[in-house]
């Protein structure tokens, strides 16, 4: 039984001051496995963070359904939607998002304190999450204390302490050096075998390289997956630069299928 | 010159932040140059009243001149780093096209210079034309005397122009310093990576507590309302340091201490609320003590010359208790004149036929002696400085007392009462329910039945008693038992009796003030004549005029509050947006979003109100000891006041908050 399941998702933006629809995504229709480990790859606009945004509730789909751990999640009315959200998913972002008038222990409470967690249970658990994280001895400080690498790992402690179903990053290695990104998503790796299912938007081949699926959106569409399957991350990383490099070239995916890998198929399960 | 057409184009494109400061600042200069126009021309306000007053009103506007100027200093200061604030932006890109520290410091100073020009050129026109507009007003609907210029002077124009620019001075200055401890550019950076958590100041904190409780004692415990009014105005500024010191150090540690508590910091509604508010009071201790102070001082005015203003009629019948009064210097009196209390009082009704005024009442009554006595239970003693010194004036049972012997009792009534030794007669404008009394250490006096006083009163003053003796031994004896020395000098005049004549009239005010006019310049035995007519037109001109001026005043610090609850909202607005997408990514519902917000705009502006509501509370009774000197002694009517205003204020302030709140959520959104 999938965790996340999406079937053929639109979303049309109809700005205010413009007549035009922005079609930002069109029949999308994917499922993750619990414990998967999804990259979404795509050029900037292509619709990444609308579809972030829709699995995340935070905005509705304009057709289609969207099923997360068993809810629908046009089912959910407006007002239970923040507590939906509290509950089941954790979220990543690229600029951390963190709230500047707190301390790294209350920025990562702050979804336990809104759902009303006793103190002593909170105290336990943001003791034993802290440590995994390497922030054991930073719960004290603010945020402008710390580098970027560190606060986004704060970010992530936020996201994981209410023990989502599903982490959510949006471009989460984005403001850090390669450094301080590849130490997250060794960090990521460890969670996903830990059995945190992760779905996270990257722009970077390397990052898609750590998960076991790649899914590809151009334009607003599904375009490609790739299954990591037996391949090791440098041999994935070279499928996932190929196929960027088709989808940059606007090739049709059975074109790209030569220059990627025959055995990438369109969106069917690659066979193992 | 390239810096002005530079800081012109500035000011022009930056409207939204511009316009409100300069509004701002020419309300401070039109603040600035009404209070000054009162102040030089208190003398001529306050023209027909007694020099004690005169002066008592010069050094009233006085203060209120200097507290406006340090209040102008801080509203400038506060408007002048709110645009800072909002322009660092604009600054670091300046900074980034080329321009120096150098060149970055001239054009601030020339966007100050223009705005300076702009405002003050405006606060003056604008306040001249307020000053006129309110002299127009008061001269036609309230009838102020004709030579009372005021908003003409050039002296307090050019006063109010220097003390504008005097600021402007300042703002410059604070903008060099500030350019120069700041790289734009950085403070960009810094802004976006979020502040530091503020320290808890414990010497402003400890300075705001001192300087408060120090205002709040002076407040209350300086009951002489004669030396007190110096005292006052020191409170005044003890209580605006301790204001603003506590609203910046105070709440930061009173916030930390809440944080330090799990139970209630760990709730939702208050987790969010506490972490922001110590950030926020920071920028906004300040903002919030000026809304403070504005509130009070709108409150303090307002209700104080309303109080004034109602409180005529007591002013009036404690110097003129009957309609018309005089001294009557007959033969009879003194051996001096020639006219007799026959003639006196023909004359007197002929004068009075011929300006239209009937005479209901006559009394004729000789005093032995007017001496201030308290009465306490069946004790009676001379009244000390002390016993004006209470908390809200003079203290109960002080009763200014006319001494009178059983002769001239007997005449005044027309009655032939008896009275034995040891016997006398006791009547007041308050009940006075005494069957003993005892004067100092003489022996107890029976109360033998009530005096009935001589006049009317109008109207509750300071009470008024007459003591009745059976002769004038009797009296001498009384008052030498007081034992000191001023009773021994007061006993030496009871010889020297002194006739007044009371009369009650018919007639309209005009009638009866020509008539007073009349009985003055004809030579007909009547001295020091009072005619409470003229007396009340006198009183009512200048209470009507406090009472503009202080409406007058109440707009300007409403108009002020109202500008600081705007760039508060605008600014908090701003700083806020980001922190409430967050938390609502983070997983708070758009109406838990809302909750918070409505929450924390609540307590952040609802402290201001409450606080200004105990500083009235706090000043009430000593405005009402100061209230005294102007013979107003119902302190109750004043407390209703206050809270009236304090009513009126309140849905003001909500009807403002909710207004500028419409900003905040706009900006929020
Ligand atoms: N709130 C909105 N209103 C109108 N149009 C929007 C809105 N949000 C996104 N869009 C449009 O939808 C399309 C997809 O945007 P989206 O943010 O999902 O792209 P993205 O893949 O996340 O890009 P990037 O990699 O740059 O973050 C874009 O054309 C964008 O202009
Ligand atoms: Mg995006």
């Amino acid at each position: 039984m999938p965790i996340l399941e999406l079937k053929n998702v639109a979303k049309t933006y109809h700005t205010r001051f413009n007549a035009n629809a922005v079609q930002a995504l069109t029949d999308i229709s994917l499922s993750v496995e619990a414990g998967e480990y999804v990259a979404i790859m795509g050029e900037s606009g292509s619709g990444k963070s609308t579809l972030l945004n829709l699995i995340a509730a935070l905005d509705k789909p304009t057709a289609g359904s969207i099923d997360l751990n068993g809810t629908e999640l046009s089912t959910i009315p407006e007002s239970r939607a923040a507590k939906f959200r509290r509950e089941h998913l954790g979220f990543v972002f690229q600029d951390f998002n963190l709230l500047d008038t707190f301390n790294v222990k209350d920025n990562i409470l702050l979804p336990l304190v809104l759902s009303k967690t006793p103190v002593p249970a909170m105290e336990k658990r943001v003791l034993a999450l802290a440590p995994q994280l390497g922030l054991a001895d930073k719960l004290t400080k603010f945020p402008y204390e710390l580098s970027g690498g560190q606060q986004q790992r704060v970010a992530a402690a936020r996201a994981l302490i209410t023990d989502p179903a599903l982490l959510l990053a949006d471009e989460p290695t984005g403001a850090l050096d390669s450094h301080t990104a590849d130490e997250l998503l060794t960090l990521f790796g460890k969670l996903n075998q830990a059995g945190q299912t992760i779905l996270m938007v990257t722009h970077s081949a390397v990052a898609a390289s750590h998960a076991q699926r790649v899914l590809f959106i151009r334009d607003g569409r599904l375009f490609h997956q790739l299954y990591r399957g037996d391949l090791s991350q440098d041999e994935l990383l070279v499928k996932i630069s190929d196929t960027m490099t088709a989808m940059l070239a606007k090739q049709t995916p059975t074109q790209a299928g030569k220059t990627a890998s025959a055995d990438a198929a369109h969106t069917g399960k690659e066979a193992d | 010159m390239f810096y002005f057409r530079l800081a012109a184009t500035n000011l022009r494109a930056h409207k939204r932040i511009f316009v409100p400061f300069l509004l701002a600042m020419t309300l401070l200069a039109i603040m600035n140059v009404i209070m000054l126009s009162v102040h030089a021309d208190a003398g001529a306000i306050f023209g027909n009243n007694g020099v004690g007053v005169q002066a008592a009103a010069t050094e009233m506007f006085k203060y209120g001149a200097i507290v406006m100027v340090i209040l102008g200093v801080i509203l400038a200061w506060y408007a002048n780093g709110f645009l800072l604030k909002q322009r660092t932006k604009q600054l670091a890109l300046y900074n980034v096209i080329g321009f120096g520290k150098r060149e970055l410091r001239l054009m601030v100073e020339a966007e100050l210079a223009l705005c300076a020009a702009i405002s003050i050129s405006l606060g003056v026109l604008l306040g001249i034309a307020f000053s006129r507009l309110s002299y127009l007003v008061l001269g036609k609907m309230l009838g102020v005397p004709g030579h009372v210029a005021f908003g003409l002077d050039a002296v307090p124009l050019l006063q109010a122009a220097g003390i504008i620019a005097l600021i402007y001075l300042l703002l410059v200055l604070l903008d060099a310093n500030w350019l120069r401890k700041h790289r734009p550019l950085e403070m960009l950076r810094a802004a976006s990576a979020g502040e530091r958590e503020p320290k808890t100041r414990w010497l402003l904190l400890i300075i705001g507590l001192v300087a408060l409780s120090a205002g709040y004692a002076a407040a209350i415990g300086i009951t002489d309302p004669l030396g007190a009014l110096q005292w006052f105005f020191i409170a005044v500024v003890l209580v605006i340091i301790g204001t603003y010191a506590l609203f910046i150090a105070g709440s930061v540690f009173i916030f930390k201490l809440l944080r330090k508590n799990k139970r209630y910091y760990y709730q939702p509604a208050h987790f969010i609320n506490v972490a922001n508010m110590i950030h926020r009071m920071r920028q906004n201790g300040a903002g919030l003590a000026s809304i403070t102070i504005l509130a009070t001082m709108t409150l303090v005015t307002i209700a104080t010359t309303i109080t004034l203003y109602c409180g005529v009629p007591q002013i009036v019948a404690a110097t003129d208790p009957a309609d018309l009064s005089y001294l009557r210097a007959t033969s009879a009196e003194t051996k001096k004149s020639a006219i007799t209390p026959a003639q006196n009082q023909a004359q007197v009704a002929a004068l009075a036929a011929k300006h239209h005024v009937k005479i209901v009442k006559r009394t004729v009554a000789t005093i032995s002696a007017s001496v201030p006595l308290r009465f306490v239970g069946n004790r009676v003693r001379l009244a000390s400085d002390q016993d004006y010194s209470g908390l809200f004036g003079p203290k109960p049972g002080l009763m200014s007392s006319d001494l009178m012997t059983l002769a001239h009792y007997n005449q005044m009534t027309g009655r032939h009462l008896q009275l034995v030794k040891n016997e006398i007669l006791l009547g007041g404008t308050r009940p006075l329910k005494q069957t003993t009394l005892q004067f100092g250490r003489a022996e107890p006096l029976r109360v033998r039945g009530t005096a009935k006083m001589a006049y009317q009163p109008n109207a509750a003053a300071m009470g008024n008693a007459l003591l009745v003796f059976k002769d004038e031994a009797a009296m001498t004896h009384a008052v030498r038992a007081f034992g000191s020395k001023v009773a021994h000098f007061a006993a030496a005049t009871l010889a020297a009796p002194q006739t007044t004549v009371y009369l009650q009239l018919k007639g309209t005010d005009q009638h009866q003030i020509a008539l007073t006019h009349a009985i003055d310049r004809t030579k007909l035995g009547a001295m020091n004549v009072r005619g409470a007519a003229d007396n009340r037109r006198t009183v009512l001109h200048w209470m009507s005029a406090f009472l503009f001026m202080g409406i007058l005043l109440g707009i300007m610090f409403i108009l002020a509050t109202a500008l600081i609850l705007y760039y508060k909202q605008v600014s908090e607005g701003l700083a806020d947006a980001k922190r409430y997408r967050i938390l609502q990514q983070v997983g708070l519902s758009e109406r838990e979003v809302k909750q918070t917000i409505n929450s924390q705009l609540l307590t952040l502006f609802y402290i201001p109100l409450i606080v200004a509501g105990v500083h009235t509370a706090i000043a009430a009774p000593f405005i009402q000891r100061v209230l005294t000197l102007f013979q107003i002694f119902n302190w109750g009517q004043f407390a209703g006041i206050v809270a009236a205003t304090l009513a009126v204020f309140a849905v003001l302030y909500v009807i403002m908050y909710k207004a500028t709140a419409q900003v905040y959520f706009r900006i929020v959104k």
